[in-house]
């Protein structure tokens, strides 16, 4: 039933003409990324606190919309599901906190306009881009301390970050695509297939 | 024709390496944008006039080179601060000893600011004034060369970035040259380049690294290659075994993608320690955004010791890299690392680099 709606909604906007000169094409896209998010720790023993960082990596799925209405410029919406794994460590004054293999998952967005010095035509025919982009993106994930009960742990960065990111973008045919993004706090390998 | 004179790449550029440089990947800033590609070509030359190499002078080509870099650590932190470095100048010289370019001898000195080598397994006796390259260059065939003399090995996909884990956890750093003898093989559908050598003779016999160091390469078109690469040296210290596999994928415009994966064993010679198997990896994008200017991200990975859950690191690297004029090159830099290290995971830390680069 997902998969039917889905690709109702995808037979909708393929090549959906949105006014006279943009045009709207979707594709598919896969990726992994790695993010940090950071937290604070403190002890209650003695109040003091601590930073604590969690560094994951995590698989991606999702949905890249691309809006075109020039020969060199494109604007992109990419809505992505993943989930992931990270690792959790600190130290507060004597005390130490390492946890590992923490579940997470969470929702990513980006926001990119790409530059295609060669041709950008809607149809095809790209070689390569380059695009300053922002990211945002929710993670829930729950470290615990079930050793320490001594300490207790919150997210400091929120659970919604916002960040920049650059990105270079191949395309192997005039379809299949391959992106590297680099950015504060976020980076990811993704690849594309447009219809 | 060959951009370097080595047939491997890597150090001093060839009067055609020069031309292309020239011509293909610099923008043509004023006053060079009255220029034609032929007069570019031209000025790209240590001489700057084809008028000016006469007799004997025809069969010279020698050149200059600076590479400074200013370097800010770990951004944010305690501390932390900017530092300039004059990374590298250099001198070299090109001379063909005869007409075919049958024998060439290939040389530089270098003017190396800091007495330490990059690696920490070399010895300390660097002066100042370093030579990387000379070497001899026999043509056999249009195909077929032999390398003799003081090289970079001829491991992997060679980067100027010496820092990059493909180069420095393998033993290819800035300093880490070695003397010995190599075949290089270029057909349109194959490259092979395989060199025997016997350390850097300006060390200390403990520390010169005798082996083999291999790649070979095959071109399904013109602008991509597939290969693997290997390398086996040992010293008194230390014996290493490394292997990888290598691409390289140029698309049109200029622009390309490199690839690097790769695992380096080490054993300790001198105390009894279990062998260590670190593993690298490595995926540089560059996109031509105008002539001179590209944008590139570079993914770097490396685990510690695969055997035993190590530590890891991810670097991530996006910058932008401009030619202004013929001879001159621009790079800005970002870096950010991200380490899970056993039992330890540490904030993400960050690095900029600003290099410029200057040949003459």
């Amino acid at each position: 039933m997902v998969l039917r709606i889905f690709l109702l909604i995808l037979s909708i906007v393929i090549n959906t003409k949105i006014f006279a000169d943009w045009s709207l094409r979707v594709s598919p896209q896969t990726g992994i990324f790695s993010f940090q998010n950071i937290y604070e720790m403190k002890n209650r023993n003695d109040n003091t606190y601590a930073n604590l960082y969690t560094q994951s990596l995590a698989i991606s799925l999702g949905t890249n919309f691309e809006f075109s209405n020039s020969t060199h410029f494109s604007h992109e919406a990419h809505l992505n599901v993943f989930v992931g794994n990270a690792s959790i460590a600190g130290r507060s004054k004597n005390v130490r906190y390492y946890q590992k293999g923490i579940p997470n998952w969470g929702l990513l967005s980006s926001l990119y306009t790409f530059y295609y010095p060669s041709f950008a035509n809607i149809s095809g025919n790209k070689v390569a881009g380059v695009a300053p982009g922002i990211s945002f993106w929710y993670v829930n994930e729950k470290p615990t301390s079930p050793d320490l009960n001594s300490i207790t742990i919150k997210s400091k960065n929120k659970n919604i970050r916002i960040n920049p990111n650059m990105a270079l973008r191949y395309f192997f045919t005039s379809n299949l695509q391959f992106t590297m993004s680099a950015g504060y706090e976020l980076s990811y390998l993704q690849m594309g297939y447009f219809f | 024709m060959l951009c370097h004179a080595n047939p491997t790449g890597g150090g001093p550029l060839t009067n055609y390496g020069r031309a292309v440089g020239a011509v293909a990947i610099s923008d043509n800033l004023w006053p060079f944008d009255k220029y034609t590609d032929e007069q570019l070509a031209e000025y790209s030359s240590f001489f700057k006039s084809d008028k000016l190499t006469h007799g004997a002078f025809k069969k010279v080509q020698p050149g200059a080179s600076f590479r400074g870099i200013y370097f800010y650590r770990t951004i944010g932190k305690e501390g932390s601060r900017g530092k300039l470095i004059p990374m590298d100048a250099s001198a070299n010289l090109i001379y063909q000893f005869d007409k075919a370019s049958k024998f060439i001898f290939v040389g530089s000195v270098s003017y190396y600011p800091s007495s330490k080598p990059s690696s920490k397994l070399a010895n300390t006796d660097y002066g100042n004034l370093v030579t990387r390259d000379h070497l001899i260059v026999y043509k056999h065939t249009k195909e077929i060369r032999i390398v003799t003399g003081m090289t970079d090995k001829f491991y992997g996909i060679k980067i100027p970035d010496h820092v990059a884990f493909s180069r420095s956890i393998t033993g290819n750093s800035q300093n880490d040259q070695v003397h010995g003898v190599g075949v290089h093989v270029i057909e349109k559908a194959y490259e092979i380049s395989s060199q025997l050598f016997i350390g850097n003779l300006f060390q200390s016999p403990d520390f010169r690294e005798k082996g083999n160091a291999t790649t070979i390469q095959y071109n399904p078109s013109e602008l991509t290659s597939i290969g693997v690469t290997g390398l086996i040296s040992q010293n008194k210290i230390i014996s290493k075994n490394a292997k990888g596999i290598v691409g390289k994928l140029g698309l049109k415009t200029g622009n390309a993608l490199l690839l690097e994966i790769g695992n380096v064993e080490k054993k300790q010679r001198l105390i009894n320690m279990n062998k260590t198997s670190e593993m690298y990896g490595f995926l540089q994008g560059f996109v031509k955004i105008k002539r001179g200017l590209y944008g590139l991200n570079t993914f770097e990975f490396y685990r510690s010791d695969i055997k035993v859950s190590g530590s890891n690191t991810i670097r991530i690297t996006p910058g932008l890299q401009y030619f202004p004029f013929p001879g001159s090159e621009l790079r800005i830099e970002f870096s950010q690392s991200k380490r899970y290290m056993k039992n330890m995971v540490t904030e993400d830390s960050f690095d900029f680099m600003g290099q410029v680069h200057l040949w003459f």
